[in-house]
């Protein structure tokens, strides 16, 4: 076995001084095998997604609790979930992937603020955060509080409610889960003191989100101005229940295929560089001369495509 | 392998250059699957197209150099190709 491996893996007498991994033939099978794989991939995931799908852990609730606790650790009140901005977060999300586009503006001029005010919220200050290619929500969470503009909108004053859609799919060709994440505060509610406690009055939506806000802030207060009890708040208290549902069902396939591609890639760049190092190392001790020893080639060429696997493996934000 | 390196600088330059020129150009296409493809291609062509002429310069251009630039460039792709696909 030691043998075998000092044969697979370093130069030596009898690999004719060059690791059996990077003879001709090992780099031409292993190509055939990650070409192979690749189909494999592609057939698995669009052929039973409960194996091969896209693992990931972010809620709704996790999201609020953490952007709720990020500003209570900055002095500023916590937001509430609201189902109208939740519907356009949510149908935000399905334009994106219908259209198949990564931004805060649709290819045809659709802005944010029309998900917003068609989903019924007459707003006066709102905001949007996008995020792609993360798996937990403490990752999205982190990756908007490191970003300035991102940060201002999980902090602002002017806020006073949130909506989350989180769906997975192919966007842009890649599969990834997509976050959609919209902030507002209606103008009833600036005119209004900041803390009400008359909460007497009932509202569709408050059975639904009583349970995804921690503190009870004065969301209710918006029923007090009459225009603003629209029909459409039974239809969107169901949005962030069934993506809760879906997540449930969705986020744990048996193999996470991102994952996958990603620790198989690193693995293989990884060896291939390894043995590179590993025969410029032993060579020189050995004073071997070779015709065939481009390792500095091809090193750079490898440590590029690392640096590219890195790169690429991080989620994104918008 | 060192004296190779100081004797050849400005290959080896070009060479780091244009795959960290390629790594930016990636870096700006992140979320566009195909552009970063396309990016990637390119680099591995320079890097093929890069040691065909190192190689013929140097006087050292044989069949089993080809042979592995192209199987190096061959797995790079493929591996990538999984990554991404």
């Amino acid at each position: 076995m030691k043998q075998f491996l000092r044969h697979l893996l370093t130069p030596h007498e009898s690999n004719n001084h060059r690791a059996r991994m990077l003879h001709h033939s090992s780099l031409f099978f292993l190509t055939l095998v990650m070409i192979g794989g690749s189909f494999l991939f592609s057939f698995g995931y669009k052929h039973d997604r409960s194996v091969l799908g896209i693992s990931y852990s972010i809620t709704s609730d996790d999201l609020l609790m953490m952007t709720n606790q990020k500003r209570q650790e900055n002095g500023l009140p916590p937001l509430s979930i609201n189902s109208s901005l939740a519907q356009a977060a949510q149908r935000k999300a399905d334009d994106m992937f219908a259209k198949n586009y990564w931004a805060h503006i649709a290819p045809d001029g659709t802005t944010p603020w029309y998900f917003i005010k068609s989903s019924g919220y007459e707003y006066i200050y709102a905001g949007e955060n996008l995020a792609r290619g993360y798996t937990t929500s403490s990752d999205v969470i982190n990756a908007w509080m490191a970003s300035p503009s991102h940060r201002e909108n999980m902090l602002s004053p002017n806020y006073k409610e949130i909506g989350f859609a989180i769906k997975d799919g192919t966007l842009t060709g890649d599969d990834t889960v997509l976050v959609v994440e919209e902030f507002g505060s209606r103008a009833a509610e600036s005119t209004q003191p900041p803390v009400q406690s008359r909460i007497e009055v009932p509202t569709p939506t408050a059975a639904v989100v009583l349970p995804l806000s921690k503190p009870i802030t004065p969301v209710p207060t918006t029923v007090v101005t009459p225009t603003l009890t629209p029909t459409p708040t039974i239809v969107i208290t169901v949005a962030p229940l069934r993506t809760t549902q879906v997540e449930a069902y969705r986020n744990d396939p048996l193999i996470s295929k991102p994952v996958a591609q990603k620790d198989i890639a690193l693995l293989v760049v990884g060896i291939i560089l390894g043995l590179l190092v590993v025969d410029i190392i032993v060579t020189r001790r050995k004073n071997v001369v070779r015709i065939l020893s481009h390792n500095i080639d091809h090193i750079i060429f490898f440590g590029m495509l690392l640096l590219i696997i890195l790169l690429l493996t991080r989620g994104g934000i918008l | 392998m060192i004296t190779n390196l100081k004797t050849h600088k400005a290959y080896y330059l070009l060479l780091a250059g244009m795959q960290v020129a390629g790594f930016i150009l990636v870096l700006f296409a992140k979320g566009d699957k195909q552009l970063v493809m396309t990016y990637i291609i390119l680099s591995t062509c320079f890097y093929f197209v890069w040691a065909l002429v190192h190689h013929y310069v140097n006087h050292d251009l044989h069949v089993k150099v080809v042979l592995e630039y192209t199987l190096m460039s061959l797995l790079g792709l493929s591996v990538m190709y999984f990554f991404l696909w």
